[in-house]
């Protein structure tokens, strides 16, 4: 294609239409521009220094973080819409906005970044975790994992951040002389007995060695199969990470990093998991900051962009409802997930009631086998009042049942609002009502609860 | 009466779809008889005694993971087919399925050999069936407890051989294949099928089933039968199940 630049300005003319009418614009022109122009995505990173997060949980909000603390220390960044993480998404986010930015922090879909990485020439990457996700979509972890690899070696960034404790991800490597930084989360210090012990429990926690295949050792385990890891059979073991969050009580974070005093910062975001996203999110500005300047960001800098951190999109959001109650819905889409959640509303001060409402659509993964794979019988059962709805509201109705919650058919609700309504009823004035959702019960609930309780859901830009 | 002995071969390697659930149903429906389950987990490197349980569940898993596995399986071959023989009851599911089975032929060509206990074998092909499946099982009773409600994922094509007997007749989806209509198979107490989602928590007819040859093996009276009892909210997850494909246009 010899002149893009003419299809670039009518992409942009396409978006401002799309925008004008209301609407949100945030793949439709890249997938236009994609057919038009193949390569169109190498020429749009020309000359930039792009940054991609990719994984299977937690891009989201890593991205938030990591763009949050990049823009506190000075730097100007661009990024793309929520969710927009395929190819047509990324034209979309580089196509809009031509103006320059010291980064350009992307977030990838693992199938999309092992495709596309290589052209973007990133200047750093950050990998998340893998876990087992929409399985009827990706297939195994094996696959991602390869997809993973691929997109690394191809692009061979200066910069490769991994999480030390997720085995699949610590073995990724850009070059033969693996260069790579790792962050971790070790609670062992803090950590109290929060969990049932039991071998009714899907063995999840297994996993093969990505180098040998005989099964790791988990020695000691943060979350699924994440934790202190070590292969008996080749050696392959955790890499020490160079950042590491230490405590997580009382919405603060205690960060160690290389050749700095810790750090401990103030952060609202509650559950383990955002625990690795702030340390995955420092661990590459913190780099990048080095990589650029030679000097480490400032503590206060990284103080302030944590504690001014907000949930994403559908991610711990918070309503004000009467009665001094308040709304707080978890997205829940795999059996990680599921747990970090359920451990979340049994450590909350302010628990009054909780929802359970999930479907099966393509967006969420047609199998809702994964229910089962979720570790219930591992958390003392909630003894608030459970309301439940969604397509699959039986097969929860099941699980929570199984997993000793006494239910009776009552507890489902057709409508998700009814269940809503009826959690709210009966909760506790100044309580908080958990609402654990997946993707597409997510978008219809926001929906409805803008409407009942006249909040004002808009699709955010970041 | 003694602890139902429940052994799970493989949990840590065939463990992909959300098959635990098979378990929780087992010691569910169990349970509101009064009946005590105990669970052992039997993995690589571990001895497995056929007469030491009274139910076995073999799962599906991750290719990677299978060399390994076929190794340990051919040491275990004897002793899981002497049980079976002996009529202890088997679920096995998907890869556990076709394990059961007497080969497999992989799409490059390749061939591995199964345990050999059920009278199929699987042919692997590149497109998956993936998907809600409902099967008529007449064999558990009449009515609409013998419909069978599970979710499909696979690539491997099952043929029966002739005179085998399957779990049941395709209502919606594949089941062994596209065109047979017949979904899984059984020989003796073993049972093998395709069916996830978990099988077992929405399918008590299945399950009491199981339950009552494992009641059967643990007593040595083959003419033992499980109590009766119904479970209001299994059977109200039923009726929304069959909503939920009604929903989707799938009418029974």
């Amino acid at each position: 294609m010899k002149r893009p630049i003419l299809r670039i300005a009518l992409t942009r003319l396409l978006i401002s239409t799309l925008k004008r009418m209301g609407r949100q614009a945030s793949t439709a022109p890249g997938r236009v521009l994609l057919r038009l122009c193949p390569d169109i995505l190498a020429r749009l990173a020309q000359n930039k220094q792009i940054l991609l997060v990719t994984g299977t949980n937690g891009k989201t909000t890593t991205v938030r973080i990591l763009v949050h603390l990049l823009r506190t220390a000075g730097f100007s960044v661009r990024t793309n819409a929520s969710g927009a993480n395929l190819a047509t998404g990324l034209v979309t986010c580089l196509v809009q906005d031509q103006k320059p930015a010291d980064f350009w922090v992307l977030e990838m879909d693992e199938a999309a970044f092992a495709r596309w990485a290589h052209v973007l020439h990133p200047q750093g990457i950050l990998v998340t975790n893998i876990f087992r996700d929409q399985l009827d979509r990706y297939g195994e972890m094996a696959t991602v994992h390869r997809l993973l690899q691929k997109g690394c070696e191809e692009s061979q960034p200066p910069l490769l951040v991994l999480n030390a404790d997720d085995p699949l991800v610590a073995d990724l490597h850009a070059h033969s002389s693996n260069q790579s930084i790792h962050y971790g989360v070790d609670l062992r210090a803090e950590e109290e007995a929060r969990t049932v012990a039991t071998d009714w429990s899907s063995d999840l926690d297994t996993i093969a060695c990505p180098r040998c295949a005989r099964s790791l050792q988990l020695k000691h385990c943060t979350v699924g199969h994440l934790g202190d890891f070590a292969c008996t059979h080749c050696g392959f073991k955790r890499p020490v990470p160079a950042y590491l969050v230490r405590t997580i009580a009382k919405q603060e974070l205690l960060l160690e990093r290389p050749g700095e005093e810790n750090i401990q910062a103030p952060f609202p975001l509650q559950g383990l998991y955002n625990a690795y996203n702030a340390c995955a999110a420092l661990a590459l500005a913190d780099s990048v900051c080095r990589h650029q300047t030679a000097k480490s960001l400032h503590p206060e800098v990284v103080k302030r962009a944590l504690r001014e951190t907000r949930p994403a999109f559908g991610r711990q959001e918070r309503i004000s409802i009467p009665q001094n109650k308040t709304l707080c819905l978890l997205l829940s889409k795999n059996p990680d997930g599921l747990q970090q959640n359920l451990i979340l509303l049994q450590e909350a001060q302010d628990l009054g009631a909780a929802v359970f409402c999930m479907n099966s659509r393509l967006a969420d993964g047609c199998d809702f086998s994964w229910i089962w794979d979720a570790p219930f019988e591992r958390i003392q059962p909630l003894t608030c009042p459970i309301a439940v709805s969604g397509e699959r509201g039986g097969d929860l109705l099941l699980r929570l049942s199984h997993a000793g919650y006494s239910l009776q058919p009552n507890q489902y609700f057709e409508h998700p609002m009814d269940a809503v309504e009826q959690a709210v009823a009966s909760a506790p004035a100044g309580s908080c009502i958990y609402v654990l959702v997946n993707y597409t019960a997510m978008l219809a609930l926001r929906e409805a609860l803008g409407v009942r309780y006249a909040f004002n859901w808009k699709w955010e830009e970041k | 009466m003694q602890p139902i002995r429940l052994a799970h071969l493989y949990p840590d390697c065939l463990n992909l779809y959300g098959d635990f659930g098979n378990l929780l149903a087992l010691r569910h429906r169990a349970k509101l008889r009064g009946i005590e389950v105990s669970y052992h987990k039997i993995s690589l490197g571990d001895r497995f005694d056929p007469k030491a349980y009274d139910f076995c569940f073999i799962g599906g898993g991750q290719d990677q993971e299978q060399s390994q596995l076929l190794r340990d399986l051919r040491e275990k071959r004897p002793a899981i087919l002497e049980a079976a023989e002996a009529g202890l009851p088997f679920l096995c599911i998907c890869g556990g399925y076709q394990l059961m089975g007497q080969a497999f032929y992989t799409q490059s060509g390749s061939i591995i050999e199964g345990l050999g206990f059920l009278p199929v074998e699987t042919r692997g092909a590149r497109a998956r069936l993936i998907g809600d499946v409902v099967v008529s099982a007449s064999w558990l009773g009449t009515g609409e407890s013998s419909q069978l409600f599970g979710f499909e994922n696979h690539s491997g094509r099952t043929r029966l051989f002739p005179g085998a007997t399957p779990l049941g007749t395709v209502l919606h989806g594949n089941g062994n294949d596209e065109t047979s209509k017949t979904e899984g198979c059984i020989r003796n107490h073993v049972y093998g099928t395709y069916l996830h989602g978990s099988f077992l928590p929405k399918n008590p007819a299945m399950t009491d089933h199981l339950l009552q040859l494992a009641c059967q093996n643990r007593l040595q009276e083959t003419d033992y039968r499980l109590e009766p009892c119904t479970d209001p909210l299994v059977e109200y997850a039923r009726t929304l199940e069959r909503s939920r494909l009604e929903q989707k246009g799938i009418h029974l």
